[in-house]
């Protein structure tokens, strides 16, 4: 049957406009890699053991170290970043410096502290990761989004964080000293039914947001905007937690690594003195990242090591301070403002037609 | 590099200084991996997340394997591994009491004695909780005393929750006179505002009854 002209538009609007190309926007960026890797680990009877932990080491540098070294190869290589951004590009630095020595210093009384706000604070960047990607691709794909549907999609995406927050231990609530609060009947009982409620409220909430904005906008959401708030909801709600974290870091990582490179190398394609190929500045960058991915979490904490602090509390608060650097430095260096290379490369193609 | 940069001249100059220092750690971190491993695991300090859901999960059998692995701590390096162990073990066992599972506690303790057996916080915690156990089922008078007499020992008796822990093995084992003296001396040692404890424990041995934990440990 021949398809009619209104649902090939429909289609196109629904396949947004992508970056590279659809098979690889929606399954590195959007992140439909993880959940056929959730499914395995789900449905395989070996479950995440099917990964050794002789290859898990190199798999996290290629991906997670790479991830967290890649913000600030960013910064630094991102054009006009010392100009606009000088605090976080020379005034951040000193100051992390600082508070890592400080800490390494009163590790007793404040590893801890700092090793919970990392593990409380990720699951939040994750979810406005996961936001700030959909409003890119609906911002892309020509859907542009009212303060309402804005809001709701904020909402939406940070459920998985506030289903964090209200249930795992040592982080959330249970760092913040309400964990003796939360032993009490009545709070285990709003505990359950909030566990249950969370997971229904995020995925149905997605799909309630496909619908709201089809009403009340021009454009449809993109599914690729849609796939990023469900792999994100899929691994805080389905995985146990401890997987949840390793998994949500590592394709978290990849789901990074793979639009920093394709800002990183349309700005140096854009550089009028540039001579080098698309392939060329893709290794640049990706090597770059697993060099000083290598050096921050492997040599910096032995640094320490040498220094005469103890082992554990050097690598804990050398990788708490590395990833609260990168969540700061994130804020900055995605932002869209009018004269931000960013914003030239979300517009760098015409809207889907509607 | 232009007028806006002109303006944050120190901060510039902090920034290089503060990029030097990391630069020389990176080499210096560098050096020492290449210099003291033969086998380098390629890092990973993500693995600190992973050791912290571990502990939560109480899957403790792992933490260690992984501790290494995170540490780049040399296999081999039995000494250090040893007191990584105790480290975690006492850990575990402490949230097990919060839990109120002794048993499992008991196990973990255990393993973090024999790991480092001159530990006297280890001593002294497994000689707590066999002394003071509420599951009377677990409670070892006699191993209680050996392992309370021996970190008070270490301690020269000079330490008061060493003591305490004597004074309490010594009731369970039905010798309430060394007790009585034992939980004084311990008192003596104390300052006043955190004696309260002391004082109802030593009340007790004088009416030859030990003292039992309800909950959880509280305090030695």
């Amino acid at each position: 049957m021949l398809q009619q002209p209104g649902q090939i538009v429909l289609g196109r609007a629904l396949l947004g406009r992508n970056f590279v190309n659809p098979f690889f926007d929606y399954l590195l960026i959007g992140g439909g890699l993880s959940l056929f890797v959730v499914g395995f680990i789900l449905f395989n009877p070996l479950g995440s053991e099917f990964i050794s932990t002789e290859t898990l080491p190199y798999f996290f540098l290629l991906s997670n170290s790479a991830h967290f070294a890649a913000s600030t190869v960013r910064l630094y290589t991102k054009p006009g970043a010392y100009q606009s951004l000088p605090y976080v590009t020379m005034g951040l630095p000193v100051v992390v410096l600082a508070v890592l020595i400080g800490c390494m210093l009163q590790a007793d009384r404040l590893a801890p502290q700092l090793t919970s706000l990392y593990l409380t604070w990720s699951p939040f960047h994750y979810a406005a990761q996961s936001y700030g990607l959909a409003v890119m691709y609906c911002y892309r794909s020509g859907c542009t989004l009212g303060e309402q549907n804005k809001k709701m999609l904020w909402w939406v995406a940070m459920l998985p964080f506030v289903y964090n927050f209200f249930i795992a231990g040592n982080v959330g609530l249970h760092w913040l000293d309400f964990a003796d609060w939360l032993q009490y009947p009545v709070a285990q009982t709003c505990l359950r039914i909030f566990a249950f409620t969370m997971p229904i409220a995020a995925f149905g909430g997605i799909v309630f947001l496909f619908w709201r904005i089809a009403r009340t906008e021009k454009q449809v959401m993109p599914a690729i905007s849609g796939v990023i708030l469900f792999t994100n909801a899929i691994w805080w709600f389905l995985l146990p937690p401890l997987q949840a974290f390793v998994w949500a870091t590592i394709f978290h990582g990849i789901q990074y690594l793979a639009i920093v490179i394709i800002f990183h190398v349309r700005d140096q394609l854009a550089v009028p003195e540039n001579h080098h190929s698309r392939t060329y500045h893709i290794c640049w960058f990706y090597g770059a990242c697993i060099l000083l991915g290598y050096g921050l979490f492997h040599c910096f904490p032995r640094a320490f090591i040498f220094m005469g602090f103890g082992p554990v509390e050097s690598v804990l608060l050398v990788v708490a301070v590395i990833n609260i650097h990168h969540f700061i430095v994130d804020a900055f260096i995605w932002r869209l403002k009018k004269t931000d290379s960013n914003r030239k490369i979300v517009e760098s193609a015409s809207p889907v037609p509607a | 590099m232009d007028a806006g940069l002109n303006s944050h001249r120190s901060l510039r100059a902090i920034f290089a200084l503060t990029v030097l220092f990391f630069f020389f750690a990176i080499g210096l971190g560098l050096v020492q991996s290449l210099s003291s491993y033969h086998r380098l695991p390629p890092i990973n300090s993500h693995y600190m997340p992973e050791i912290t859901a571990l502990i939560e999960n109480e899957d403790y059998g792992r933490v260690i394997p992984q501790l290494e692995l995170a540490s780049s701590i040399d296999p081999a390096d039995t000494e250090k591994n040893k007191q990584l162990l105790t480290k975690v073990c006492s850990v575990a066992a402490q949230s097990l009491i919060e839990a109120g599972r002794f048993e499992d506690a008991i196990v973990q303790y255990d393993k973090a004695y024999a790991a480092n057996p001159n530990s006297t916080d280890v001593q002294n915690n497994l000689a707590w909780i066999l002394a003071t156990c509420p599951d009377k089922d677990l409670r070892d008078a006699p191993r209680a005393v050996t392992l309370a007499e021996q970190a008070a020992r270490s301690t020269n008796y000079a330490d008061a929750s060493m003591l305490d822990t004597l004074a309490a093995a010594y009731a369970e084992a039905g010798d309430f006179a060394n007790a009585v003296r034992t939980q004084r001396e311990a008192i003596r040692l104390t300052p006043a505002n955190y004696r309260s404890g002391l004082q109802q424990r030593l009340d007790l041995y004088l009416r030859d009854k030990p003292y039992h934990s309800r909950q959880s440990s509280d305090g030695s």
